[in-house]
């Protein structure tokens, strides 16, 4: 239990005298409480205020804000990208998450980098994973336009992969970043994604476009692999806001 | 030589399946990039006969981008 946490949101009346743990729940300005179901419990009872439009809360257990709009809690500040999960790697081969997508949210995104020191020259694959299993189903479809060093376009499309192929890093690659949307990974269907990434090593320098997984799967993580060498960066994927 | 893996947020060495999955990926990445350089030859060496026909730039960018 926190030093702020409180039972009840008491309600005065003209003359009353204050005990100091009425004046301490008063001094936190917002009443935090342990849990929903405590926050629950301390409006409305015999001395307590009742629960009305504007009220403020915090919650302990999921270090939260929510304001009450009159009808339900809500969250403060919710922010339309959501953090899932992210970490560093250092002079790997792959690079897996999994449990990322859930069927809390639509669409999510990833960003992946590699940011010092690549060994070897090679391309970077992108495959869906489920239940901690690799998809190396030949269901990787993949349309992308590369723009080269000369300005001139180069399309790259594969149909049918064990994986999407996803742009090269060469030797001491540093700037290699690629940023996937990916639509309704966690459900039963066809997933598709759009897909932007930048390098510096081939002459084709940036590239976007589509990638869909042909059959109808449900993907809880992914795995990214470099076709030789090793690679040393991070990743983050967020979740985008339902609403 | 045993290869590493980032396993969701940990470094460490491959298992014997990983490292099985990992040739196989790589294997079907060599034959997308050899069909890839394949499609470039492709490409330069019909640019290359259509300057010795004396098109134009602008007329081989509209045959063959």
């Amino acid at each position: 239990m926190g030093a702020n946490q409180q039972t009840s949101v008491p309600a005065f009346t003209a003359g009353q005298v204050l005990t100091a743990q009425q004046q301490t729940e008063i001094n936190t300005g917002i009443p935090v409480f342990a849990d929903s179901t405590a926050r629950t419990a301390a409006f409305g009872g015999t001395g307590e205020k009742v629960l009305a439009e504007g009220q403020y809360s915090y919650l302990e257990n999921t270090n939260s804000t929510e304001v009450y709009d009159g009808s339900s809690w809500v969250a403060v500040g919710a922010s339309a990208l959501t953090f899932i999960t992210g970490a560093s790697f250092s002079a790997v081969s792959s690079v897996t998450v999994d449990s990322c997508f859930t069927s809390t949210y639509q669409n999510y995104r990833v960003i992946f980098l590699v940011t010092a020191s690549a060994t070897g020259t090679g391309d970077t694959a992108w495959q869906y994973r489920a239940g901690g299993a690799t998809i190396s189903t030949s269901n990787y479809t993949r349309g992308l336009i590369g723009i080269s060093s000369g300005g001139s376009f180069d399309g790259n499309y594969g149909a049918g992969g064990t994986s999407f192929a996803l742009g090269s890093t060469g030797v001491g690659e540093s700037n290699y970043a690629m940023t996937l949307d990916i639509y309704r990974p966690q459900q039963t269907t066809l997933t598709n994604a759009f897909v932007t990434n930048m390098q510096s090593y081939s002459s084709t320098t940036p590239r976007y476009g589509t990638l869909q997984f042909t059959a109808a799967t449900a993907f809880d993580g992914f795995i990214v692999t470099r076709s030789s060498g090793t690679m040393t960066g991070n990743y983050r994927v967020y979740a985008y806001a339902n609403s | 030589m045993t290869h590493r893996i980032n396993d969701n947020g940990i470094d460490r060495d491959m298992t014997a399946e990983e490292e099985t999955a990992l040739d196989a990926v790589r294997a079907e990445m060599e034959t997308q990039a050899a069909a890839a350089d394949d499609l470039l030859r492709t490409r330069a060496s019909a640019r290359a006969k259509l300057v010795d026909l004396g098109l134009s730039e602008t007329e081989i960018a509209a045959l063959v981008g």
